[in-house]
């Protein structure tokens, strides 16, 4: 089960800041938490992966097609807008690694068994488990 | 005897203590985090840790009890909660 300590190991930009963690499970994955999907891993190596709209390539751009099909569409701004969802996600070196979902003015990713409410550069960085940076951000209406 | 139970003990405990060291992770994708170092330890493991493995009944496993049984469901056709299921029929049908 990871841990405040295992997140502080992992993200060195959240160590000192005053983030809230919430214990989970380990039945879905980060993307999976965006798209507000509780029981299965949303990833190109899944079933969940609508391959039919989206070739299984790991890469950024295919994980901007998910969202769009999902309804969310590309913005510039990470601030709440009245009326929208927003979601943000991070690669490193064009990886893809790591989506997180806005909830009003508190940002929320599921990473391994817990739920971290943080802010967006956060879990940014480029040592061996950060998540590098945000490569996109996209918003839906409510 | 009694030694004997605690070195059983004791490597049942580094076993339990791998597996959840291995499961630490902040990957998104099963098969990046089945390419992690902890976690290829564990499969080295092999048939001994499947009865750990089973006991988990954690998604997380399913790529290494695919590689250490040979048998299994792939990702592409069956969901998370599909693949638990079968690994918890397979437990039943193969007496663990």
């Amino acid at each position: 089960m990871a841990t405040r300590k295992n997140i502080e190991e992992w993200f060195p930009n959240i160590v000192g800041k005053d983030f809230k963690i919430t214990n989970s499970t380990f039945e879905f994955n980060c993307v999976a938490f965006t798209l507000d999907i509780y029981d299965d891993y949303v990833w190109v190596t899944e079933k969940s992966w609508p391959y039919q709209n989206i070739p299984r390539i790991l890469k950024v751009d295919s994980f901007e097609k998910l969202y769009e099909l999902y309804g969310y569409e590309i913005c510039d701004d990470n601030s709440y807008e009245i009326g929208y969802e927003k979601i943000a996600f991070y690669a490193k070196n064009n990886i893809p690694l790591h989506a997180a979902k806005q909830f009003v003015n508190i940002w929320k990713s599921k990473i391994s068994n817990l739920i971290v409410d943080h802010e967006l550069e956060w879990l940014c960085g480029n040592t061996t488990d950060a998540y590098g940076n945000i490569v996109f951000i996209m918003k839906r209406k409510l | 005897m009694k030694k004997f139970n605690e070195f059983i003990n004791n490597n049942e405990l580094l076993i339990v203590n791998l597996i959840e060291d291995a499961e630490n992770s902040n990957l998104p994708d099963l098969e990046m985090i089945s390419k992690r170092e902890s976690y290829r330890n564990i499969i080295k493991i092999g048939d001994s840790v499947i009865p750990y493995l089973l006991k988990r009944n954690n998604i997380i496993w399913d790529r290494a009890l695919c590689e250490i049984t040979g048998e299994g469901l792939s990702s592409l056709d069956y969901s998370t909660s599909e693949r638990l299921k079968y690994w918890k029929k397979w437990s039943t049908e193969n007496g663990y």
